[in-house]
């Protein structure tokens, strides 16, 4: 039986070959999904992917880009964003 | 479109989507940029140039960009200061 801590799901099983030949149970952390650019879904930078009990203690420069929308959008589409902007407003 | 005088927004990087106007063009990529940040080089591909183009000199200084930008009713942060006015401050010190 494996320690208690380990019984609870917030560890993810992971079958894992050993050098000696035979398998092993491994108990890892849990990872939360990376983040994604809300409008073309690409990976950002800039974004640590940590668990939100993590990004709680890091500081705010480090949660995100110093940009505008920097951890809500890709910088390719605050560009396109910022154009269309800029090209409604001066019609 | 980009030449001396025209008004055009940075649309990469921290300041994006603030104001600023040409001072200088180095190169076929590269201008020299002022106004609502400091004074320095940028790539035309990182900014968005605007229909308006404000009346001032090669290299004009960054005080009458600021008159200009007065005009214009766009307002610059206080906190920015061009490199040329600390080196000479910390000089006499």
């Amino acid at each position: 039986m494996p320690a208690p801590k380990f019984r609870s799901r917030t560890f993810r099983r992971v079958n894992k070959k050993l050098p000696g030949g035979r398998t092993k149970l491994f108990h890892l952390k849990r990872k939360s999904k990376k983040a994604h650019c809300a409008s073309c879904g690409k990976v950002l930078q800039g974004v640590p992917r940590e668990m939100p009990y993590k990004m709680k203690n890091l500081a705010k420069t480090k949660k995100r880009p110093e940009r505008p929308y920097g951890g809500v959008l890709c910088s390719s589409c605050t560009r396109e964003l910022i154009k269309q902007k800029i090209r409604s407003e001066n019609v | 479109m980009f030449e001396i005088g025209r008004l055009c927004v940075k649309i990469a990087g921290r300041q994006t989507g603030s104001k600023v106007v040409i001072v200088d063009i180095l190169d076929k990529n590269f201008v020299l940029i002022d106004g609502q940040v400091k004074r320095k080089r940028c790539n035309i591909t990182h900014l968005e140039p605007l229909p308006q183009i404000i009346k001032i000199k090669k290299n004009a200084s960054s005080d009458d960009i600021k008159k200009e930008f007065e005009k214009l009713n766009i307002k610059i942060d206080k906190k920015i200061i061009n490199k040329t006015k600390k080196t000479k401050a910390s000089k006499n010190k």
